[in-house]
C-alpha cells in the first residue's frame, strides 16, 4: 500500500481513546468512526432486511464484520508509535455498527499485542489513510480521548495544516515498514494530518 | 512456411486468454478499506506528486459539492455541471482508461476520428455500467452494498482481464509476429508501406485467409477464444477491415451488461472501423467507477435516483471528453513526429512500428499488472 493523489469517497469524523491498565501501558485503543451521508447510503444498501425503515445492529451485523476485516489489510488506519517504534495491533475484539439520522457509526477496539510503556516515551497516535481514499478529520472536542491514564499524561492533537515543514521533513523519514510517505506528497500529506502526541511523565 | 505460424496463432491467444479469464474468474473480492466499494487506482507521487495531489484536492471538492447538490432539491442543473466537472478531474488524475485507451490507439493506427470516438465511448461504458449494476443489482434485485461489490470487483477483474488480453494480442500482433516473420522470411517485406496513420487495407492473399480464420472464430460460439481472435486483423494494417467483438455470452464469468459487443461481421468493417475497438471500449468501461456508485445509491437513499442517473452520465460524459481530448493529444504528437521525419521512409517505418510495439506492450504489462494486483487483493 503506498501513499497516493486518489481523492476520497469515504468521509470519516473520527474519535479515539486510549485505553489504559493497572500498571500504567496502554493496553487499547478504541475508534469511534463516523461515516458521511452518502457512504452510509451506499454501505447500508439493501441492509434493512426486515423493512422497518430502521437498522438494528443485528442487521447491521454482516456490515461491519466486512468492515474490520478489510481493515486489517489497511492496518485499520490507525498508527500507533511509543519512542518511535510502531505498536502492533491484533484483531479487533469487540465491533459493531450504529445507524442514527442516515449516519453510520463504527465502534471497534484494537487491543495492543503487549501492553505498551509510555511512560517517558514520546507517543503518538495518527488515525488516516495514507491513500487518500477515506478523508478522516478528528472531532472537534476531545478527539483523543484518555482513559485511566497515569496522571500526568497530556495530549496535543494535530490537526491539517498545523504541520510545520521540519515536522514533515521528519514525517517523511518514517522507515517503510511503517507507513511511507515521500517528499513530493508533502502538500497532501498536510492535509491528511490527523494526529495526537502523547506525554506521559 | 506459414503452417506452423498459423498452428501457433491459433493456440497461444485462445489459451493465453482462457487462462486469464480462468484466474479472472476464481476470486473475487475487492480491496477496500471497509470491504464495500472499490478501492480506486492510485498514482505514487514522483514528478507530478505535487500535480495528482492538487488534482486530488479538486476532485473532492468536486464530488463534496455534487454530493451536496443531491440532497438538496431543485439542484438539478448545479448538479450536472458539477458531476462533468467532477469527471474531467476523474479523468485527469491517475487511473488505467486513458493510458490503456491511448496505447491501444497509437499501436493500432486508429485515425483522429476513430481515436476520440473511442475515448469518449469508453467514458460513456463506465456511466452506463455503473447505472445497469445500480439498476439491476440494488434496485430490481435488493441487493446489499456488500453483494454489489462482489459484482463490481468481477467487472473489475474482467475489466483488468481484457486489458491483459488485448494487450497480449496487440503485442503478438504488433511485436511477436512481425518479428517471427522477418526472421522465417526474410525475403519477404513483413511491412507494406506506412501511409501516416492511416489505414489501408492492402493484403496478400495469405493474409486474407488469415483473416478468414480469425472472423470464424469470433463467432459466440468460440468462448474465450472469441476474444483472444477479437478485434485485429491479419493484415499489416491493424485489423483495418477484419475485427470482431468480445464474445461474451458464453459463460466465461463475466457480467456482460454494460454495453453492447459482438458485432455482426457486415459491421465489422464499417466505415468508422469503431466495432473492432469494442474490445477496448468494454476493457475500460466495465470497471464501475466507486465514485458513481455511491453517487447512485445515495440519490435512491433521496429518492431523487434519476437525478442520480443524470449526474452519473455527465461525469461519464465528462471523463469520456477528456479522455478522448488527451487521446486526440497523443494521435496529434504522432502526427507531428510523422511530419517532422520528412516522410522519410525507413525512420519512419521504425518509429511506427516503435510505438505500436511500446503502445502494444505497454497494454498489456499494464493489464497483467493491474490483473494480478486486484487477484492478490482478493486472496
Amino acid at each position: 500500500m503506498g501513499p497516493a493523489a486518489a481523492h476520497p469517497h469515504v468521509w470519516v469524523e473520527a474519535r479515539a481513546e486510549l485505553v489504559f491498565n493497572a500498571d500504567g501501558r496502554v493496553t487499547a485503543v478504541r475508534n469511534v468512526w463516523r461515516f458521511d451521508e452518502a457512504y452510509s447510503a451506499f454501505a447500508t444498501q439493501g441492509l434493512d432486511t426486515d423493512g422497518d425503515g430502521t437498522l438494528s445492529a443485528t442487521e447491521l451485523h454482516p456490515l461491519a464484520q466486512i468492515n474490520v476485516e478489510s481493515l486489517a489489510d489497511f492496518d485499520y488506519f490507525t498508527f500507533l508509535t511509543a519512542g518511535s517504534k510502531a505498536v502492533h495491533f491484533t484483531k479487533p475484539t469487540e465491533y459493531w455498527l450504529q445507524s442514527d439520522g442516515g449516519l453510520l457509526t463504527l465502534y471497534f477496539t484494537l487491543p495492543t499485542k503487549e501492553p505498551v510503556e509510555v511512560r517517558s516515551l514520546a507517543a503518538d497516535l495518527d488515525v488516516y489513510d495514507p491513500t487518500y481514499y477515506v478523508a478522516f478529520t478528528f472531532v472537534e472536542t476531545d478527539p483523543v480521548h484518555l482513559v485511566d491514564a497515569p496522571a500526568g499524561c497530556v495530549v496535543d492533537v494535530r490537526r491539517p495544516g498545523a504541520l510545520d515543514p521540519m515536522t514533515a521533513a521528519s514525517l517523511a523519514a518514517i522507515p517503510a515498514d511503517q507507513r511511507e510517505v515521500p517528499g513530493a506528497l508533502a502538500a497532501v500529506t498536510q492535509d491528511l494530518t490527523n494526529g495526537a502526541g502523547l506525554t506521559c511523565p | 512456411m506459414r503452417q506452423p505460424d498459423m498452428r501457433l496463432r491459433r493456440l497461444a491467444a485462445p489459451v493465453a486468454a482462457a487462462v486469464l479469464l480462468c484466474l479472472a474468474v476464481g476470486s473475487a473480492l475487492a480491496a477496500s478499506p471497509f470491504g464495500v466499494g472499490l478501492a480506486e487506482p492510485t498514482a505514487s507521487g514522483g514528478l507530478f506528486g505535487p500535480l495528482l495531489a492538487k488534482i486530488a484536492v479538486w476532485q473532492s471538492q468536486f464530488y463534496l459539492a455534487l454530493k451536496t447538490a443531491i440532497a438538496t432539491p431543485g439542484g438539478g442543473l448545479t448538479l450536472v455541471a458539477l458531476s462533468f466537472g467532477y469527471g474531467v478531474f476523474h479523468a485527469i488524475g491517475p487511473g488505467h482508461g486513458k493510458a490503456v485507451v491511448s496505447a491501444y490507439v497509437l499501436a493500432n493506427r486508429e485515425t483522429a476520428r476513430n481515436a476520440a470516438m473511442i475515448g469518449l465511448l469508453s467514458g460513456l461504458a463506465q456511466g452506463v455500467c455503473a447505472v445497469a449494476l445500480v439498476s439491476v443489482v440494488a434496485i430490481a434485485l435488493g441487493a446489499t452494498s456488500i453483494a454489489m461489490t462482489r459484482i463490481a470487483a468481477l467487472f473489475e477483474i474482467g475489466s483488468f482481464a481484457l486489458v491483459a488480453a488485448l494487450g497480449l494480442w496487440l503485442v503478438w500482433r504488433k511485436v511477436v509476429r512481425p518479428l517471427a516473420l522477418r526472421v522465417l522470411q526474410p525475403a519477404t517485406p513483413v511491412f507494406s508501406a506506412v501511409s501516416g496513420g492511416e489505414m489501408t487495407a492492402s493484403r496478400t492473399a495469405g493474409e486474407a485467409a488469415f483473416s478468414g480464420v480469425s472472423l470464424r472464430r469470433a463467432g459466440p460460439a468460440s468462448g474465450a477464444g472469441a476474444m483472444a481472435g477479437a478485434g485485429f486483423g491479419t493484415g499489416s494494417r491493424a485489423g483495418s477491415s477484419v475485427g470482431g467483438g468480445f464474445s461474451c455470452n458464453d459463460g466465461h464469468g463475466i457480467d456482460c451488461d454494460c454495453g453492447g459487443h459482438v458485432p455482426p461481421p457486415e459491421a465489422m468493417a464499417g466505415p468508422l472501423g469503431l466495432a473492432k475497438a469494442w474490445s477496448a471500449i468494454l476493457a475500460v468501461g466495465l470497471r464501475p467507477c466507486t465514485g458513481a456508485l455511491i453517487v447512485l445509491v445515495f440519490a435512491m437513499s433521496q429518492k431523487v435516483y434519476l437525478l442520480g442517473v443524470a449526474a452519473v452520465f455527465a461525469m461519464a460524459l465528462g471523463t469520456g471528453a477528456t479522455v478522448a481530448a488527451m487521446v486526440l493529444g497523443a494521435v496529434g504528437l504522432r502526427g507531428a513526429v510523422n511530419r517532422a521525419s520528412g516522410r522519410r521512409g525507413r525512420w519512419l517505418r521504425l518509429f511506427h512500428h516503435g510505438l505500436e510495439g511500446a503502445g502494444a506492450i505497454a497494454v498489456f504489462a499494464f493489464g497483467a499488472l493491474m490483473l494480478a494486483g486486484s487477484l492478490a487483493a482478493g486472496r
